[in-house]
Order: structure tokens, then sequence, then C-alpha cells
């Protein structure tokens, strides 16, 4: 009895610190955000009113710029880019690996296994390999610094992810149930709408959210292919980097409203791992 | 007999129409960018000079012959290959606590969570440059109140790269919870009761029951984590810029520059492959220890 | 059934990826239409005006008094009480022409770009056009432009960056040049030589418009300099009065004395410089290299004039970065991580001594919200070296009077039409404007817009840099003679300006910070340097090198 308590008490311990890791810098962005810059840099003091005299600047200063800093458009962008990529991710990734499970083609001597492993590799290579062409391709199709321009550069890396797990999503489905769908008279494409993806609609939903989160944050291909007009929210945080100094009333700010979308993301993507949607991805 | 052909032909094409679209976008989109970009590792292509020629070996020598690409490489190694282990022991033990479903670890569930959702950028900034500032940063000043050694990171090489794991694990500690802990949930109860029967300690239990069961979707885990720390660049070119000296740099970091900022887009490429290679190695090392001490999967 | 499968699966994702970006061209046909409709309401206006020109006249007058109305009601909201700037004046240099609903896309680095703005809504008012900013952390500046340009993409209609991509872009020709007509209702003899003969044209031909000035200088303390207890300390310490260092072995005297506990009780540290790799990194180390190397009569001072060998590992050079080694430990403990503005930062909030710096920290001293030392600043040319490396015949000469050279870092943000700019007229407009003597004297005098003086009559009115919060006459004075003196030096050194500058420059920064983080020494880490230098040199043509770099120190080849 005594010794369960000790190790309850040592997890309490590690659980709390570590909560306290991932609390400290948020409450540290918070409340910089309501200091002035001279208080900034006078050392660091820890709580309002107490130690230091809590001040709106930041803010106002940046409702003043909105306008200048086209904060609307930035996050436009990044939500039209993230979630139409997401969906075409899914979808060509689920296409693709429903056929993968089900039927078997050869080009040559390649077969299902070298173009599953195939669309695996294509997720090691590092992005800074193909950014550079990425950007000489885009030019020559007028879409560089265009939200299309992001949308093909971001499916081309969330497709490996959602093949991957889409394909164990479907191999999970018994083939009966189709099958069944089959004899009534539907066609391959119309049984795979109706009756499979429905049923993989958890993992759907997963691959969505993950790709949604990866292409919301990602950084280097929009740090190489906008110039202004497609540019997200990375972006418009780096920004905040101005020759003035970090503007951290800005960049906490911004920082607030950027994790929202991707918090709610996380939040369902939670429930869904919950479920065991990737039971299947990861067993190895 | 032509009927049946045609309905083969049809049937084929009906099974096609379902692959035909990933794999077209990825070889337009990826294979051949990916291919361009091997193509002109053995030219001397500039952004802005006009003419272009084939160079042969000429950019792989100078890799090879360049420090510098070596610094990058091995700190690209540390980061992805030694932060992602570390990140992932302390994803496991946060998970394995978690697990236990004490009282309130709905909260922290959450909590834990959170660095995930935030954009890299974001972190590096609040993080490295606020949160560790060696003049006004709070890290400092608690350790100056407590009367133990203040952390300089600025001028150590040892101390910046420590740095740089640091924000690189706050971040991505959370997708090792995330995983291990459903597929720690995924762990029918019944084994750890019939184990307690048994008399086995916590520890007992955790080397014999959840660690072995856990192991498969731990080393999967690790990869794709691993794959991402291969391309770091955000934290690192907002916190340390590679510095001091190179001491930080990564090895996209160090192509980014090459391509972008010196226009060199040949030797950019040329160093981009180099990290592939890496990349690939690194695969396909862990894979033939996966297979060693998961032998039952294979 | 195939035929009507895959034609639909295309539409899906075509329906997809057309749905997603529906919004984001909308802004493309968004500006064809605006340029639709403004090209008929110029004729809407023709057709109106023909008919009824008394009509017109008539509210013309009034349109103008009421603009003049609203100018004169900016100017009073830029200005202070001290000063109120003249933007009716700079408006009358430019062409007079209306550009209703152009838009003028303005690109530059965050923060610094906002220095432009407050003057450009005098002209957004007199022309009815709209600039709109495209800005970038000024680390990403540089590669931004030149990807684009390179490229061919449109970033801006007017950049408003450093000269030191002189060689790439402007001898590139993708930068537009300068009108003489422009030059002359910009008073062209009116900016200062460095900028006007060299850092605004490439081979005899002038691209950029002045915007901002350049020169590092020292800032000193003058509260500690004139502290008796302190003056007595140091002499006793060091056996020579304190004053003003005039040499980099005073500078280090001094850095080291005001090293420790001041007062206050708190640390503090003696200088502070620009060491900071990828940003302005080696603008320090070429501040204290320059003293050392730059011998009075020999133009060259990177390279070798006749065979593009980098000087940079030479005795001379490795003197200084040895010296910036030893002087490390008297500088705050960020201090390689330490960009323009942390640098400014820590002088003007207490944390150092001494400072090598821009002008800036002039009119930032008297911003309240970083600064705690308004009224405490000395101004002072950089120090020099009285012995200076002459790589000539490769020996050291002695200097009994210290060899100054004041470096001429960055060079002065200036202003540039890139080829492909959309807006080429009203992007002239609106540069003429603003590198007006009108508009240049306002924004120099402006703390905070991060523009220093670039044409001698900013400095003639000393009334206006009151607007600062400068102590006095005796301030003013003070901070312009050491702005006017290190800007016209004979033997100022001019940052590198030939294609490749970027890279040349990455390579000089990652030597220094390796030889400042102890990882080699300095011998080597410029070895390291110079070698890279020639990989560089000789991939971008050595003799097509050596032209420009002859060209850039006017010399003709």
């Amino acid at each position: 009895m005594h010794k369960v308590s000790l190790s309850k008490i040592i997890s309490y311990i590690i659980l709390i610190s570590w909560a306290v890791v991932v609390y400290f810098p948020v409450y540290w962005v918070l409340t910089s955000s309501f200091k002035l810059p001279v208080a900034v840099m006078q050392g660091a003091t820890y709580f309002p009113f107490i130690d230091f005299q809590p001040s709106l600047d930041n803010y106002l200063l940046l409702i003043k710029q909105a306008e200048q800093l086209n904060i609307v458009k930035h996050f436009l962008n990044s939500a039209i880019i993230a979630s139409s990529s997401s969906i075409a991710a899914a979808l060509l990734g689920s296409f693709a690996a429903y056929g993968l499970v089900r039927f078997s083609y050869r080009i040559g001597p390649i077969n299902n296994e070298n173009i599953t492993s195939g669309f695996l590799v294509s997720r090691m290579v590092p992005p800074v390999t193909i950014v550079l062409a990425f950007l000489l391709m885009l030019k020559q199709l007028n879409l560089v610094d265009t939200k299309l321009g992001m949308i093909l550069a971001y499916v081309t890396f969330n497709l490996p992810l959602a093949v991957w797990i889409m394909r164990d999503a479907f191999a999970d489905v018994p083939y009966e149930i189709e099958e069944a769908a089959r004899i009534d008279g539907a066609s391959k494409w119309q049984s795979f709408w109706l009756v499979t993806l429905p049923l993989v609609a958890g993992s759907f939903s997963a691959v969505f959210l993950m790709c949604f989160i990866f292409n919301w944050n990602e950084y280097l291909f929009a740090l190489v292919l906008t110039f202004g007009d497609a540019g997200t929210v990375p972006i418009l945080l780096a920004q905040s980097s101005t020759s003035r100094g970090m503007n951290w009333g800005r960049m906490s700010s911004l920082a607030v409203w950027s994790i929202i979308p991707s918090i709610i993301a996380g939040i369902m993507l939670e429930r869904f791992l919950r479920k065991g949607v990737l039971a299947g991805s990861i067993k190895g | 007999m032509m009927i049946s052909v045609s309905r083969r032909f049809k049937e084929k094409s009906v099974e096609w129409s379902f692959l035909s679209p990933a794999l077209i976008y990825i070889i337009l989109l990826f294979v051949f960018p990916l291919l361009f970009s091997l193509g002109i590792t053995f030219t001397n292509m500039r952004l802005l000079a006009a003419d272009v020629n084939f160079v042969g070996l000429a950019n792989w020598k100078r890799l090879l012959a360049d420090a510098n690409s070596f610094i990058v490489m091995k700190n690209t190694i540390i980061i992805a290959v030694l932060g992602s282990f570390v990140q992932y022991l302390i994803g496991l033990l946060l998970a394995v606590l978690l697990n236990k479903e004490l009282k309130g670890y709905k909260f922290f569930r959450v909590s834990f969570l959170l660095p995930m959702m935030m954009a890299p950028v974001a972190v590096s900034y609040v993080i490295g440059k606020m949160v560790f500032s060696e003049t006004f940063g709070p890290f400092n000043d608690i350790l100056f109140r407590l009367g133990l050694p203040l952390f300089f990171w600025g001028t150590s090489s040892i101390k910046s790269m420590l740095l740089i794991m640091i924000i690189d694990a706050w971040t991505n500690i959370p997708f090792f919870v995330l995983v291990l802990l459903a597929s720690l949930e995924a762990i029918p109860d019944d084994i750890y009761e019939a184990a307690e029967v048994d008399g086995a300690s916590e520890w007992q239990r955790f080397r014999d029951i959840t660690l072995p069961l856990v192991l498969p979707a731990s080393i999967t885990t690790y990869i794709i984590r691993a794959l991402n720390a291969f391309q770091i660049i955000d934290v690192i070119r907002v916190v340390t810029g590679g510095g001091p000296g190179n001491s930080t740099e990564s090895a996209t970091l160090f192509a980014y520059d090459l391509g972008i900022k010196g226009q060199d887009i040949a030797y950019a490429a040329t160093v981009s492959f180099a990290l592939l290679i890496i990349v690939l190695g690194f695969v396909f090392v862990v894979n033939l220890i996966r297979s060693r001490i998961v032998p039952q999967f294979e | 059934m195939i035929r009507k499968v895959i034609p639909l699966m295309l539409l899906v994702v075509l329906f997809l990826a057309v749905a997603a970006c529906s919004a984001g061209q909308a802004d493309t046909p968004e500006t064809e239409d605006a340029a639709v409709s403004e090209d008929m309401s110029d004729m809407e206006e023709v057709v109106e005006e023909a008919p009824e020109a008394e009509d017109v006249q008539e509210s013309e007058v009034d349109e103008d008094s009421a603009l003049a109305a609203e100018i004169a009601k900016i100017e009073e909201e830029a200005g202070t009480k001290n000063f109120v700037p003249d933007f009716q004046g700079a408006l009358e240099r430019t062409s007079g022409k209306k550009f209703e609903g152009v838009t003028v896309v303005l690109f530059g680095a965050s923060g610094q770009v906002d220095g432009l703005l407050p003057a450009a809504r005098a002209w957004e008012a007199a022309t009815g056009a709209t600039v709109d900013v495209n800005d970038y952390p000024f680390a990403e500046v540089p590669e931004k432009m030149i990807t684009a340009l390179s490229t061919g993409i449109f970033i801006g209609d007017i950049l408003n960056v450093p000269p030191y991509f002189a060689g790439d872009l402007m001898g590139g020709g993708l930068i537009e040049p300068v009108p003489d007509a422009s030059k002359a209702v910009l008073d062209w003899d009116d900016v200062m030589a460095v900028y006007r003969e060299n850092q605004l044209e490439w081979d005899g031909v002038t691209y950029g418009y002045p915007w901002d000035g350049d020169v590092h200088s020292l800032y000193y303390r003058t509260d500690l300099y004139q502290d008796a207890d302190l003056q007595a300390q140091f002499e006793d310490t060091y056996g020579y009065a304190l004053d003003v260092p005039k040499n980099w072995a005073e500078f280090a005297d001094q850095s080291e004395f005001f090293t420790g506990e001041w007062a206050d009780g708190k640390q503090h540290y003696g200088a502070t410089m620009l060491l900071m790799r990828k940003n302005h990194g080696s603008e320090g180390f070429l501040s204290v290299a320059a003293g050392f190397n730059k011998m009075p009569d020999d133009p060259a001072f990177y390279f070798d004039p006749d065979t593009m060998e980098p000087r940079i590992n030479n005795p001379g050079f490795v003197k200084s970065l040895e010296y910036l080694q030893d002087l490390l430990p008297y500088m705050p403990p960020d201090q390689l991580n330490l960009d323009w503005f942390g640098n400014l930062q820590a002088f003007v909030s207490g944390l150092t001594a001494l400072d090598i710096q821009w002008a800036d920290v002039g009119p930032m001293s008297y911003d309240e919200t970083i600064s705690i030392i308004g009224g405490s600043v000395g101004y002072a040319l950089t120090p020099g070296s009285n012995e200076v490396w002459d790589a000539r015949t490769n020996e050291w000469v002695e200097f009994p009077e210290t060899n100054i050279a004041p470096y001429a870092a960055f060079g002065g943000w200036m202003n540039m039409i890139p080829a492909n700019a959309q807006e080429k007229e009203a992007a002239m407009d609106l540069a003429i404007f603003l590198s007006s003597p009108e508009v240049l004297q306002y924004v120099s005098v402006t703390p905070g817009s991060g523009v220093n003086p670039a044409r001698t009559s900013t400095f003639e009115n000393e009334e206006a840099w009151l607007n600062v919060g400068f102590s006095g006459a005796e301030e003013i004075e003070a901070f312009i003679a050491s702005q006017v003196e290190s800007a016209e030096h004979p033997n100022a050194v001019y940052p590198l300006r030939i294609p490749g500058y970027l890279q040349y420059k990455d390579a000089l920064e990652l030597a220094i910070s390796k030889a400042l983080a102890g990882q080699m020494t300095a011998q080597e880490a410029l070895d390291e340097a110079a070698a890279e230098w020639e990989v560089i040199t000789d991939s971008l043509g050595r003799e097509a090198q050596r032209e420009a770099y002859l060209s850039s120190i006017g010399i003709d080849s």
C-alpha cells in the first residue's frame, strides 16, 4: 500500500513538472505581451501588477497595424491552403491506398509492394532537396506566390502519409462487405464511395487533421515559394522580427490566434487516435 | 473472345483509375523535381546567371573537400538520431504515467499536446529568444536567484546545440506521447492483472509486458520523428542562425543558404542529395536493428 | 464506365484545386478589375472634363485647397513642436500626376519600411494612389529580393534595400536606372558623395534613389567619461588619462575597465559591436579591420586588385580578428547573437559603455521606450590603429598619428525600381518624393525611423535635430561632426559590392563566428574563409569579378 502511494507521488511530481515546462513559455509570452519593450529589456519580471505594470500598448499597436500587416490575408491564405491541400491529399491518398489493397498492379517488374514503398520513400526525402526545383517549376507554370502553387507543394508532402495510413485502414475492412454491395450491382467506384470509404471515416479524418496541422505550421516551403501574396501564418509570425527588434506584443497575440485552429484540429485528432485509428499503422 | 479482352481491359482501367491520380501526381510533382535536382548537381547552375554548363562531378568533389559540409551533416545527425531518441524516452515516460489514469490525467493529457500545435517558428522565438535570453530571459534570472551558474549559450557550441535540442524536444515530445499513449491504451488490461496476480513489480510489468508490446510502435514513431528532425531548419534559423561558427547549422539550413541566399543552387542541390543519402542510410540501419529485436514482426 | 469515371475523378481533383484557389486568384482578377475600372473612370473624367472646363477649373481650385489642407494635416501629425516636415515642398518635385486607383507595392524589411510610411501618406493623398507594404524580416530581405528578381517574380514596385547587391542587381540589368531628369529635381549634388558616386551607382550609371546614409561611428557614455572617480581609477590602472579612445588599443583598455559591477549594482560590459553571423556579423569585424589594414594611398581593401587574391587572411586581418577574440570577455554574453537592434538596445539600455554602430544611436538614445541614457551619449570617429598592414609590401607600417579608416558599413538603405515593377511611373514618382531633401530631412530627425542622413542639407537645419530630443546645439554639433567626418573621410572603407556579395559575406562571417566561439584560431578561420572566397571568385569568373571589384573601388581596369 505504502509503495503504491510513493510511485503515485513520483508520477505526480513528473507530470506536474512537465506541465510547468509546457506552460511556462506560454505564460511568459503572454505576460511579455503586456510589457513595454524597455521593460522586457530591463530583465525578467514575473507577475503583472506585482513586479511590472501591464500595458495594452502592444495590442493597440497591433490593431492599428492590422491592415498594413495584411493579417487577415495571411490567415485566410493559411486556412485555404492548409484545408484544401489536406483534403486533396487525403482523397488522392485514399484512392491509391484502396487500389493498392484491393487490386494488384504491375508495371513491368514493379508490383504493389514496390509502389507502396515508393510512396514511403518519398516521405524520407528532405524537402530542401526538391524545394529549389519546385520553385523553378512553379515559375514555369506561373504559380509562384499563388495559393494553388502552395497547395500543389503541400499535397506532394502529405500524399505519402495519406497512402500509408489509409492502406492499413482499408486492409482492415473485410472484403465481404464490399462483395455484398457488388452483388447488388454497384461498380467498383460506387462501392468505394458508398461502402468502404464511410467505414474508414475515422482514419480519413485523422489523415486530414494530421495533414492540416502540418500544413498550418509549415515554414520552409512557405518561405521559398511565397513572395507576399500567398504568405501564410508562419510567415506573418516571422515578420514580427522587425529591424526594430522583436515585436513581442505582435508576436504573442498572433501566436495565440495562430494556434487556435491547430488546437481544435489537435483535440479532434486525439479523439480519433483514442479510437485506435492508428493502431494498424504503428504496429510496425 | 473479343468481349472478354475488352472486359478485362475495362476492369483493369477501373482498377488503375484508383491508383493513377496519386501516382501521376507523385511522378510529376515529386519524382520529376527530384530528378531535376539530381541533374543540376552535375552543372554549375546559379539562380541569377543565364548560362548553365555541365561540370561533371565537380560539385560532388567540392562537397567531399568541404569541411563545413561534414560539420553540418554531423550536426543534423546528432539532432535527428540522438535528439529524437531522447524525445522518445521522455515521451514514453510521460505516456506510461498518463496511462495510469491518475486523478486529473485528462488535464495533463490535453496540456501535453499543446506544444505540438504551435508553429515551430513561434516556439523558437518564444523559448530561444525570450525564455533563454542571456541578458533578460527568466531562465538565467531564476538560475541567478538560486545561486546557480548561469546558462550562457551564445558563445558555446555545446550549449547552443543543447538549446536547439531542448526547443525541438519541447515541440515534438507531444508527438511521442500521443502515439505511444494510443498504443499503450490498446494493451488489454487483463494482461497486467494476470501479472499483478503473479506478483510482478511495477518495473517488471513495464519491462516484460509494456516495453515489448510498444516496441514496434516505438520504432515506427522514432523513424517518423527522426525523418522530420533530419529536415530541421526553422528552430535553428531563428535561434542561433547556425552559430556559433557553424556548430548548430543543419544540412537543410546550409543548403537553403547556399541555394537561396548564395544563389549557388547546383551546390545546394548536391548538399541536399548528400542529406538524402544519409537519411536513407539511417532508415536502412534502423530497419536492420528492428529486424533483430522485433523478429516476430518480420 | 471508365470513360465516365476518370473524367469525373479528374473533375473532382480539379474542382478541389480550383475551389481552393478561387479565393487566391480572386486577388488577380480584382486588380485587373481595378485597372479596368480605373481606365473607365479616366475616360469618364475626360468625357466630363471637355464640355465643362470652367466648372472643372473651379472645382480644381477647391480640390487643391482641400488637398493642401489635408497635406498640412499630415505634416502636422508627422512632426513635433520643434519641427514640421515640408511634404508639400517634396510633392512639388514630383510630376504632379494623379495615380487614382494605382497601388504601389513597397518591398522592404519589417520595421525598416515603417519609416517610409508617414511621408508616403502625403504622396498618397496628393496622387490618389495607395502604398501597400510587402515586408520580410531583415535577414530574409536579401534572399527574397535576389530570388524574385532573378526568376522574374514580382515582389514590389519600389525596393527599399541595402546597396550591397549592386553587383548582382544593378550590374545584372534588373534595376531601372535613375533618369537624369529625376536627378535634376532631386538636387543631386546635395546627396553626399559617398552615396552619389559610390553606393547608388554601378559602372557610371545611377540606379538607386537615396534614402539612408550609413557609416559606423563610435558612441560612448559621456556621464562615465566625465566621472572624476572613474577617471582617477582608470589613470591609476592604465597609466594614461581616460578619454575617448582614438585607437583600438585604448578601446580595449577601456572596455576592460568598464566591464564589471557599476554603481547600480548590476553587471555591465565595456563595449558592444555587430558580430552576429548571417546578420551584420562582418560589419563589426570590418570596422576594426579597416584601421588595421586600410593604407591611405591604397584604394583596395578586400582583394589584391591585380590577382583578385583575397587579403582577408593576411596578418592585418588576422590581427583584427585576434583583437576581437581578446575583446569578447568585455562584451555582453549574448554578443554573438546581437543583431542591429539588440546591439543598439544593449547600449541605450545602459548595459555597455561603448558601442560601434550607425548614427541611429543618437536619436534612439532619446526613445524612452528603450533607452535610459538620453543626453549622455558622446560621438566620435571609429578608432584606428597605429600600425597598419600594407598588403602591397607585406609589412607593418607604423603610424605615429593613428590611422583612421571609418567603415561605411552597409552603405545605407536606398530605393530601387526593379525592371519588373508593375507600376513604374507611379513608383518613380513616389521614389522622387521619398528621396527629396524635405522627406529625408524629416525621416533623419525622426527617432526610430531607422534612417540616417544621406544628404548634406539634412545636417544644415540644426533646429530640426531638436526633434530628436537632443539636448541642444552642443550635442547636435558633436553628432553632426562625427557623421560628416566619417562619411567624408578620405580613407573611408566601403562595403564590398561585387556579384556574389552574400556568399562572400557569409563565408567571412562563418570564419569570424568560428574564431570568436573558439572553434579555430583566427588564422585558421580566415584561411578557410579566404579559400572559400577563391572558390566563389572562380565560380563567378575571376576576370569578371576583378573588373567588378575595380569598378566598385573606382579604379579603371
